[in-house]
């Protein structure tokens, strides 16, 4: 005879499917329990972050003109726990895109957008893009100086391309171009859009992903028969778990280094500013500065960074080759590398460099330099594997060594200098860093 | 038998640190409805302490082998 | 219940505490944040409605006090009415809001259409409360609980100036319980004019 405790569970479980999990959503291998296996988890958490924080902040925000900084500075100044939700927002943000360039990256180095995953690659690019047009758009709702006249400036790059392509864009960013329609579209765009989009792309990335289920680590064949762990309720906690230490580590970062509201936009205040995008841009930014790009030539600069994310898109054709391992694709890994040394270069770069032009002889010597230094450590590290008996069984921390090599190195030349906000990236993926790498310590205990 | 002992005193910790950072919370509200700057600096620190402490009682929780039901 | 169980459901019902304390934590600062009505005004704002020279008889003169959601009507009349002002004692102003239901009720110069007496007042078209705007809008018809509030108004005779410096109980409906005699309540809920 059931318990009345056991009664009311079994109800739950036939109307909820609590019990029913594995049959819908495929068991977790031990194996993945590790930080750098959750990262879209985390960056899913920061997303519905931002919502719920994005959602009280439109409880006082107003998106007009003259009510923009108005709302956004009585928020920070004058309501209780403002200015820390208003800086858990941009530095959840700021969390977000840095994640997402780690995760793209890590998936990169390991491999897993190679047969049958790469939809996984193409929606991701698309999620990289939306993240990217959340960033733009928000950027410009609090009407700062800055904001404002960054944005603008990323808007008139439009009018060197030819009126037919652009056009159409540009009403449809701008509208009739007054500051009053310009303002209502980007709210529009990262408040009901873009959330929108994001959700359904997830979804179809999710789905996905439970169609092939997680790519094994390397040296280990799919479908190897490994121990798992049902999502109810082992999965669920431990993404609590990630998403408990991913808010409370922003929140107490947020308060303790809280931002700075910079002054609200008019003419004669953007007249003393040089317009700056945020940092995420500030790659492209560098690029667009090139000598070479000077005037009418933009278009060629804004043409070179379009093929550029074509070319990520296409990743999962380019390197067709089966095989995972860094020594098995040396020339594409080896260009990866490249490439994410490249970016975190031109961003201190564009720091430093600020409205500056960039004579194009200087872009060619330092990315040429790292381009040469990387390919010849590549070329040795290879060669040794090659030699050696165990080839093919390179583990993925060795991406993840280029990768915190790179962060530190960047981050070593930003403790340099005195951008608040910026201290607290770096502080940022430090912290989730180190509490990945703790977490899995924590994760050997049990074996 | 030791085991056992290390994972209760970390689920008491925990709960410890949350029941400390709750009051930390309720505590300071007031001040930080008179916009106290200090506790404007302190507030998310809580909240945070807060989250986090829950988080690593779930670490606990899942070292002690009950999450594999 | 083996040992088993036992460790195990202690296991979860800590769990859940904790859960619980981290649903009590968050409550208080979201609360706070979200529920702050804004700016806190304590005493009622001196504001110019229209010039008297301005007012033709029976012909109101719709404005926002004390608070931008709050309308009133100012109306010179034919007759001379309780607490009016002006040389002849017949410019008189009272909200706008029906104290019934709150629909926002039309001025007739007589009542006398709608059932009630040959006076100027508000005929409500919801549920036909009439308000007399002879005697303090006092209800002369209809299901309407208390009379509408008297804008207290000031007549400033070296210009002409009508101003409203304050509101006479009962409160303007929905700032407050219903026919409050607690005229504060008018400053609460929107932002001043």
């Amino acid at each position: 005879m059931d318990s009345a405790i056991e009664r009311i569970q079994k109800w739950i479980e036939e109307r909820f499917g609590t019990k029913a999990v594995d049959r819908i959503l495929r068991p977790i291998p031990n194996f993945s329990f590790r930080p750098d296996y959750w990262t879209g988890a985390i960056l899913v958490t920061g997303f519905i972050m931002q919502g719920l924080t994005g959602f009280l902040l439109l409880l006082y925000y107003v998106p007009t003109p003259d009510q923009a900084w108005a709302s956004t500075h009585y928020i920070v100044s004058s309501l209780p726990y403002g200015n820390l939700l208003l800086t858990f927002h941009l530095y959840d943000a700021y969390a977000i895109i840095l994640i997402t360039f780690l995760h793209m990256f890590r998936h990169f180095f390991v491999g897993a957008y190679k047969k049958p995953r790469e939809a996984m690659w193409f929606y991701g690019v698309i999620l990289g893009l939306i993240t990217l047009g959340f960033g733009f758009t928000g950027y410009l709702l609090p009407w700062t100086v800055i904001s404002k006249s960054a944005t603008d400036v990323g808007i008139g790059m439009l009018n060197y391309f030819p009126l037919w392509l652009t056009g159409p864009v540009k009403s449809f960013l701008v509208g009739n171009g007054t500051d009053a329609a310009e303002l209502t579209r980007f709210f529009a765009l990262h408040v009901i859009l873009l959330p929108l989009l994001l959700a359904l792309v997830l979804f179809l990335k999710l789905y996905t992903f439970e169609v092939h289920g997680i790519a094994p680590p390397l040296g280990h064949s799919e479908n190897e028969e490994v121990k798992k762990t049902s999502w109810m309720p082992g999965g669920i906690l431990y993404i609590l778990m990630l998403a408990m230490f991913y808010i409370g580590g922003l929140l107490i970062i947020s308060s303790v280094f809280p931002a700075t509201l910079p002054p609200e936009y008019s003419v004669q205040a953007a007249m003393s500013v040089t317009p700056e995008p945020d940092w995420y841009f500030l790659w492209i930014y560098q690029i667009l500065k090139l000598s070479i790009f000077g005037g009418p030539n933009i278009v060629y600069a804004l043409i070179l960074v379009g093929l550029l994310f074509l070319i990520l898109f296409l990743v999962p054709l380019i390197d067709m080759k089966e095989g995972r391992s860094p020594s098995e694709r040396p020339l594409i890994f080896t260009l990866g590398m490249i490439v994410v040394t490249s970016i975190m270069f031109l961003t201190v770069w564009a720091y430093l460099t600020p409205g500056q032009t960039i004579p194009f002889y200087q872009a060619v010597i330092y990315i040429g330099g790292i381009a040469l230094i990387e390919a010849l450590a590549a070329y040795a590290a290879l060669r040794r594997h090659r030699s050696s008996a165990a080839s093919g069984k390179a583990h993925p921390s060795i991406a993840m060594a280029v990768l915190v090599t790179s962060v530190i190195g960047a981050s070593a030349s930003l403790l340099l200098f005195e951008k608040g906000y910026l201290i607290s990236v770096l502080l940022i993926a430090g912290f989730i860093y180190a509490a990945m790498t703790s977490i899995s310590k924590i994760e050997r205990l049990r074996k | 038998m030791k085991r056992v002992q290390l994972l209760l005193v970390g689920l008491f910790m925990t709960l410890l640190g949350e029941l400390l950072s709750i009051a930390g919370i309720y505590l300071s509200s007031q001040l930080i409805i008179n916009n106290d700057p200090l506790a404007r600096l302190l507030s998310g620190v809580f909240i945070g302490l807060l989250l986090i402490s829950f988080g690593i009682m779930i670490a606990f929780y899942r070292l002690s082998g009950s999450s594999e039901a | 219940m083996s040992v088993d169980e036992e460790k195990r459901n202690f296991l979860k019902g800590m769990i859940a505490l904790g859960a619980l304390i981290v649903v009590g934590g968050l409550a208080k600062p979201i609360l706070d944040y979200a529920t702050v009505s804004g700016e806190v005004v304590t005493t009622f704002p001196k504001v110019k409605v229209a010039n008297i020279s301005q007012l033709e008889v029976n012909q109101p003169v719709i404005f926002n006090y004390p608070l931008s959601n709050e309308p009133n009507f100012l109306v010179m009349l034919s007759q001379p009415a309780e607490y009016g002002i002006g040389p002849q004692k017949n410019v008189v102003a009272f909200s706008a809001i029906c104290e019934h239901y709150g629909c926002i009720y039309h001025f007739r110069t007589s009542l006398a259409p709608y059932g009630g007496p040959d006076v100027p007042g508000g005929h409500c078209p919801c549920h036909g409360s009439l308000y007399n705007f002879l005697e303090d809008a006092k209800v002369v018809g209809g299901p309407a609980p208390c009379p509408v509030p008297r804008v207290i108004l000031e007549l400033d005779s070296s210009t002409g100036d009508i101003y409203a410096v304050g509101m006479e109980p009962p409160t303007i409906y929905s700032h407050g319980p219903s026919c409050s005699s607690d005229v504060s309540y008018d400053l609460q809920g929107g932002s001043v004019v």
